[in-house]
């Protein structure tokens, strides 16, 4: 029994390339129905891998996606009732708007009740004979039978709403009866009966809306191509939602992005699939049409009750559209949870860089135990007593942790390494680079193997230089400490109040973003920006006094990446 | 005059590039002359009377008033040796069936090495460029005794049997030109590889991707190999030459039939003869190049991917 939180279930999925090069570590989600789930990530950090996993595109080499329940690792791509829209839009160019959107629809069977078409048609002329205004009807089919073509049915059809079979009896009827209706209800009545009799013979039962039953009385439901008529029609009504019927008879070349964008979500929504993976669908498009589709799609999203995974690069798209965000770096996920929390609370140093425009202001600090105070240059902050006892729980709990490490360096201890690099940003410096040169493959294929036993890995030696920064910290050390634009206090010096405890200085450039400035100055050695109301124009040659309160700071271990501190609720 | 004019009003660069234009077109133009001259001397040679190809077998056209159709006359009411018609068909329907089978085995191997995953492809792509290195020459002495083991094993002993047998060896073996299906491939690797992944999650099997997404994409590389191996299967002359040896001239195809008017027994009486079948031999290839040649150069630009 699944709930509807576990739509989707992704289980320790990993993906290790056939070069060896691992893309994706023990990634673990569960997707809510009619989720909107973004994942980020920068270049490179295994998001798209995870969406073609997801997709079916790319095999998973362990771990399980379930949808639903039901295992999806060995299910081809074309059954796994996914729609996929790619950054490329990956519209097929021979085809125009009509054939790309209605590509899916003409290679696909749809299973279908089998019905008796000759009954239905008759049912729905009789129908439409007795119940609306006859003369009106044979007016339009006088109309429309003068005309030349053979798409004559196919317009009756859309003009009464009715079937396409149902449309060229009642053409029929109307060349060779005219406009009597007693004679056009002799003729249906006289099918019918036909058709019944055969029936009959054939030993077919039928229920009363003319679908066939077996013997239980069931409808039989066989998997069917949809006819010309029916593609067409779903074509219209798709193209009619995303304002593409007047290009329907074009070629992708002929399109500006923008159009190409809604046309590989026409295909993608013709499908009427439940799932929706997107990958960067928005990348191409310039800043203002951008803005417009990421609103298109979200409204996309709620409207057809979609469940969506949204892959970015860009945070801005993933904190406006996501329900849920999971931020990625080099193969690892960082964190998931709503954007308010990935904001507010990051869990650690990658996320904070990353999510939020303009970034958090972070600063390298200098802890000082005994006095409980962050210092950076002449700058002093005092930081109370909660939190040295909250950094003193941290770095024990910590170098406990790195001590288990060090003791069995082993597969999963490489790979918290590895994890842990990705969230401090460093690069792993094992990866010896073989050169491509010809001369130097050679020189290897000839040089002499090393006999002596290999000495400890650089992820080993990592790990151990890390246990020695920790414990040296637990004496007090230099931490990362971060703070969101929007927290800083900030404001113009005021001839004759008393700054003490303020930072006064002048800013280096003063943006004017509309309603507020986007000020910057040099703190603590480093760019930092803060937000300023439009009220009060500043410019570099004023002075500014700036607070930190330490309750809106974050503090982050440089060592291992992880907050120490977040907000104070 | 009026360039001279114009001149005037045209930039330092504009000017440069009209000067690069002139030249390059007089060095075409040159060249191109060279290489029609052959050509010309032929179609000319085809029209001049006996008389004036024993006088002046120097001239390009016949003497003013000395057009003839005489050798055209001549081989096409030819009661004996010369079935230009039979050579015409011959040649025709092989170099047809040539050109359907190396496409479709074309398309299929470079499909196949593009878009499905398999053990060894690596390999197999440098088995076939290994192969494109080794001179076709090499391969026609076993072939030949292949060819003729074979049909002593099969005994082949009626007429039909023999024509079948030989059109057989003419056919296939020249289908596998590796060249072509590289060409195919490095098409097929242009494709982006959005579009297969997207026909994939719409639905398509591998068959229906092949044939509604790659096939119509690749129509002009299609065209480029059908125009390279229709004049190939057509000009080819060796091959034939060599199974052919001892079988009815009946049997032959228009290059081997030409043979019969430029080898030793050849006379000033029979050139004119021969030219007027090269220049008839020449059309189907006239032809299949004028239809491919325009659409070769279109539908490159007819990517609909961005980015």
């Amino acid at each position: 029994m699944t709930s509807d939180k576990q739509f989707i279930t992704i289980q320790n999925v990993e993906k290790i390339y056939p070069n060896g090069e691992k893309a994706v570590y023990n990634f673990n989600l569960d997707i809510a129905r009619n989720e909107f789930i973004v994942i980020v990530g920068p270049s490179g950090c295994g998001k798209s891998t995870t969406l073609r996993m997801i997709a079916g595109l790319e095999d998973i080499t362990s771990g399980e996606i379930r949808m639903e329940g039901e295992l999806l690792n060995f299910k081809p791509c074309k059954d796994r009732k996914m729609a996929i829209v790619f950054q490329s839009y990956a519209l097929y160019p021979q085809m125009n708007v009509f054939g790309n959107i209605a590509f899916p629809l003409t290679i696909n069977k749809y299973p279908a009740p089998v019905t008796d078409e000759t009954l239905f048609s008759c049912n729905e002329v009789k129908t439409l004979v007795k119940q609306s205004n006859f003369a009106a009807l044979v007016q339009l089919l006088s109309e429309i039978s003068v005309e030349r073509g053979g798409k004559r049915a196919e317009r009756v059809a859309t003009a009464l709403n009715i079937s396409l079979s149902g449309a060229e009896r009642l053409l029929k009827l109307y060349a060779r009866f005219g406009d009597s209706a007693e004679q056009w209800l002799a003729e249906l009545q006289r099918q019918e009966e036909a058709q019944r009799s055969a029936n009959q013979q054939k030993g077919i039962a039928l229920n009363e809306s003319f679908h066939v039953v077996d013997a239980e009385g069931k409808e039989v439901i066989r998997p069917r191509k949809l006819t010309p008529f029916e593609i067409k029609k779903k074509v219209y009504e798709t193209a009619e939602k995303l304002d593409l019927t007047p290009y329907l008879d074009k070629l992708p070349r002929e399109l500006s992005g923008g159009q190409m964008q809604r046309v590989a979500l026409g295909r993608a929504i013709i499908k009427n699939v439940p799932v929706f993976l997107m990958d960067e669908p928005l990348s191409n498009l310039d800043a203002k049409l951008r803005l417009t589709m990421r609103s298109e799609i979200v409204k996309l999203h709620n409207r057809i009750g979609a469940t969506t995974v949204y892959v970015t690069h860009d945070q801005t798209e993933a904190m406006t559209m996501a329900d849920r965000i999971v931020v990625m770096s080099r193969g690892f996920i960082q964190q998931i949870d709503s954007p308010e929390d990935v904001y507010s609370a990051p869990a650690n140093l990658f996320v904070a860089k990353f999510i939020g425009s303009p970034a958090m202001n972070l600063w390298d600090m200098r802890f000082d135990r005994a006095a409980a105070t962050l210092t950076c240059g002449d700058f002093t902050l005092a930081v109370g007593k909660e939190f040295v006892r909250r950094y003193d729980e941290f770095y024990a709990e910590k170098t406990r942790e790195f001590e288990q490490i060090c003791s069995d360096f082993d597969e999963t201890a490489r790979e918290k390494i590895n994890r842990i690099l990705s969230a401090t940003g460093e690069q792993p410096q094992n990866k010896k680079v073989k050169s491509k040169n010809l001369l130097d493959k050679i020189k290897r294929l000839f040089a002499k193997k090393s006999k002596e036993p290999a000495g400890p890995s650089a992820e080993e030696q990592l790990a151990r230089e890390k246990l020695d920064a920790l414990r040296n910290c637990l004496e007090g050390g230099t931490v990362a400490v971060g703070i969101r634009p929007e927290r800083i206090v900030i404001e113009k010096v005021v001839e004759g109040k008393n700054y003490n405890g303020w930072y006064v200085t002048k800013p280096t450039i003063c943006e004017l973003l509309g309603g507020e400035y986007s000020v910057h100055f040099d703190f603590c050695g480093k760019d930092t920006v803060a937000r300023l109301d439009a009220n009060s124009p500043v410019t570099p040659s004023d002075e500014i006094a700036v607070k930190f309160d330490f309750e809106t700071m974050y503090v982050f271990d440089p060592i291992t990446g992880d907050v120490i501190k977040g907000l104070t609720r | 005059m009026s360039s001279r004019k114009t001149g005037k009003l045209l930039s330092k660069s504009e000017r440069t590039i009209r000067k690069e234009k002139t030249v390059s077109f007089i060095i075409l133009f040159f060249v191109t002359l060279l290489w029609m001259l052959p050509l010309v001397y032929m179609v000319g040679t085809s029209f001049k009377s006996e008389y004036d190809l024993q006088t002046h077998p120097e001239t390009l056209l016949p003497s003013s008033g000395e057009w003839t159709l005489a050798h055209y006359q001549s081989f096409l009411s030819s009661d004996s040796d010369a079935r230009i018609f039979a050579w015409l068909g011959n040649s025709l329907w092989s170099a047809l069936a040539h050109v359907g089978l190396t496409v479709l085995l074309d398309l299929l191997t470079a499909f196949v090495l593009v878009f499905l995953d398999f053990k060894g492809k690596r390999v197999f792509v440098k088995l076939l460029y290994l192969w494109m290195a080794v001179p076709g020459v090499i391969g026609t002495a076993p072939m030949f005794a292949m060819f003729a083991a074979i049909r002593n094993g099969l005994s082949i002993q009626s007429a039909a049997g023999s024509y079948a047998y030989i059109y057989f060896w003419i056919v296939v073996p020249g289908i596998s030109g590796i060249f072509n299906m590289l060409l195919m491939r490095n098409f097929f690797l242009s494709i982006p590889r959005d579009i297969v992944d997207s026909a994939r999650s719409d639905g398509a099997s591998n068959f229906k991707i092949f044939m509604r997404i790659i096939v119509p994409l690749a129509r002009s590389t299609i065209l480029l190999i059908v125009l390279f191996t229709f004049t190939g299967a057509w000009n080819s002359l060796n091959w034939p030459q060599l199974i052919f040896s001892g079988e009815t001239s009946k049997w032959w195809t228009v290059t081997m039939g030409l043979t019969k008017f430029t080898d030793s027994q050849a006379s000033a009486a029979t050139t004119g003869v021969a030219m007027a079948t090269s220049v008839f031999a020449m059309l189907p290839i006239i032809i299949v190049f004028l239809f491919t040649q325009n659409k070769m150069i279109d539908g490159m630009a007819s990517s609909g991917i961005k980015g």
